[in-house]
């Protein structure tokens, strides 16, 4: 894939693409693995030149950002929380708009933001905590599409021993 | 660009969006949107005080009210969208159907 006046970064392992859709403003694409977030919208303006190769294994979720945006990518081990603790690495990208910095988890649309890089890490953090409690105090009322978030979340967010 | 108030914003989803908030947390402020007595979608804001909410944030408060892109989520703040609308924006986002409720039971017509 190749995008005009946009930054093309890869971030981690594994999908394969099986269906590409490129829109007016948009990339959309599936890939076949079995990631819990198979499917992504991704701006490319303005008049973005992008070849796709279906069928190629595709290594990395392929972020397609605006030029002069802070773009970096955290792993985090912990989150920080003397009740809960990560099961696994959380690769979180960090964007910043304006003077606004967002901490992003893309796969699950998981974010924080605040004034600086650490203060939206921070936030992301205990957001994800938070959501998990919301959803924990609430989780008869939850729908299907909500009881499958909160799985989600206590895949990743476990409590201390 | 989509830039939006964080004090119009809470204001829309408590008062237009009907959310529960929930102010119990630590770093955030929780909006639970509730339909039919089902949990649809939850979104957070950070405590504290007013501040605008950038285009890029705008976007991703979007997906996570499920719905289906920063522009609805413009229009709603806008007024430009109804609660039953976006309702159905989110249940058609997220796959959910509203809970069936069951009719009264009709009458046979069967008199002996």
């Amino acid at each position: 894939m190749a995008a005009s006046n946009a930054c093309v970064q890869n971030v981690a392992s594994v999908p394969y693409v099986r269906v590409a859709n490129l829109g007016h403003d948009n990339f959309q694409s599936g890939a076949s693995s079995n990631w819990r977030y198979q499917q992504a919208d991704t701006a490319a303006q303005p008049q973005p030149n992008i070849t796709v190769y279906l069928g190629c294994p595709v290594s990395g979720i392929l972020l397609v950002e605006s030029e002069n945006h802070l773009n970096s990518v955290r792993y985090l081990t912990d989150i920080g929380d003397v009740k809960y603790r990560l099961t696994e690495v959380l690769a979180v990208s960090v964007e910043k708009d304006d003077n606004q910095y967002i901490a992003v988890e893309p796969r699950h649309g998981w974010y924080g933001y605040g004034n600086s890089e650490d203060e939206a890490l921070r936030r992301f953090s205990s957001a994800i905590v938070e959501q998990l409690e919301i959803l924990e105090e609430r989780k008869n009322e939850l729908s299907d599409s909500m009881h499958g978030e909160l799985a989600q979340l206590k895949q990743i967010v476990a409590p201390r021993r | 660009m989509a830039t939006l108030e964080s004090d119009k914003v809470r204001e829309i989803l408590t008062s237009k969006l009907k959310c529960e908030v929930e102010k119990s947390k630590r770093d955030h402020d929780w909006f639970v949107v509730k339909d039919q007595g089902q949990v649809l979608a939850t979104t957070s804001m950070s405590k504290g005080s007013k501040e605008t909410l950038r285009d890029t944030l705008v976007s991703y408060m979007a997906k996570q009210l499920k719905l289906g892109g920063a522009g609805n989520f413009v229009k709603l703040v806008g007024c430009k969208l109804s609660r039953d609308e976006c309702i159905t924006i989110i249940r058609n986002v997220s796959g959910v159907k509203p809970p069936v409720v069951p009719s009264p039971a009709k009458p046979t017509g069967k008199v002996r």
